[in-house]
């Protein structure tokens, strides 16, 4: 119920350990996108979704990309791309420890 | 005469003349099977056995107390074994955190070495690209965001990448 807010009043938590990504968890682990959505919920909170829309938009798109990493996705695509042309084309050849031979560190 | 006693499903006689009937009637077969031997009460009738169980041995209340009493005497062992056991588990957990920053250092100078790597990599494979700005952040905050493991392994053999993702859940 919206003014009534039982869960605080009984002391109890029945499911607001679901509700968002950066709620209390047992042992404390903290999930992969902690500062992110803390940092976007902290900007958007309370001043409704068309204003939290256009003022928050920097850390929304960093709370997706670190839920999606499409960006980083793409980045690694377009390096890969162009690593394997120029190995095909020959100009290329990886380090020794990118190709499998790399002295083991501890 | 022979078959009027014989026959039993009378309709309304009552049971004392169907059992002088029977009587009758069984005197009339014994007489007929002569002597036959038969598993028979021994002379006397039996004993009474219930005599005979109970005159050695406990009683049933202080069986069912020495029953209790050593269930009782294990569950006191058991709850003082576990106990110990805690103790030695606090121990290991204690082992375990003094260890954890060294392991936390070596595997934070491990991740920046490889994230090192890759970036000179990177700069030498995109040295002809236009418009490419090497170890460009995709997040716009300057925080550190632990790499993903596409990230730190994406320039290496797939068997790497495959060891690193089944020893992160090990």
């Amino acid at each position: 119920m919206p003014f009534l807010d039982v869960q605080k009043k009984f002391g109890i938590n029945l499911d607001r350990w679901w509700t968002i990504q950066s709620a209390e968890q047992p042992y404390k682990f903290p999930a992969r996108c902690h500062a992110f959505e803390k940092e976007w919920i902290e900007c958007a909170h309370g001043i409704g979704t068309i204003w939290a829309e256009k003022e928050c938009k920097i850390e929304y798109d960093d709370f997706i990309e670190c839920i999606l990493r499409t960006k980083t996705m793409k980045r690694m695509d377009t390096i890969w791309r162009q690593r394997e042309k120029l190995m095909k084309e020959g100009k290329y050849t990886p380090p020794p420890h990118h190709m499998g031979k790399g002295e083991p560190r501890p | 005469m022979l078959s009027d006693q014989n026959s039993l499903h009378v309709d309304g006689d009552c049971t004392m003349d169907m059992r002088t009937k029977c009587q009758e009637n069984e005197q009339a077969v014994s007489m007929a099977a002569a002597k036959v031997k038969q598993d028979m009460p021994p002379a006397g009738g039996y004993i009474d056995y219930k005599w005979n169980l109970l005159r050695r041995g406990l009683s049933g209340y202080s069986m069912l107390a020495l029953g209790i009493g050593t269930l009782l005497y294990w569950y006191w062992k058991i709850i003082k074994c576990n106990r110990k056991r805690r103790r030695l588990q606090i121990k290991d957990f204690k082992a375990r955190i003094t260890l954890m920053p060294l392991f936390q250092a070596e595997t934070d100078r491990r991740i920046l070495h490889m994230l090192r790597e890759n970036l000179e990599e990177e700069a030498i494979i995109m040295k002809d690209v236009t418009g490419w700005k090497v170890g460009e952040s995709v997040f716009n905050p300057t925080r550190w965001v632990p790499p993903l493991l596409v990230e730190l392994y994406g320039l290496r053999p797939l068997e790497e990448r495959v060891f690193a993702n089944i020893m992160m859940y090990t």
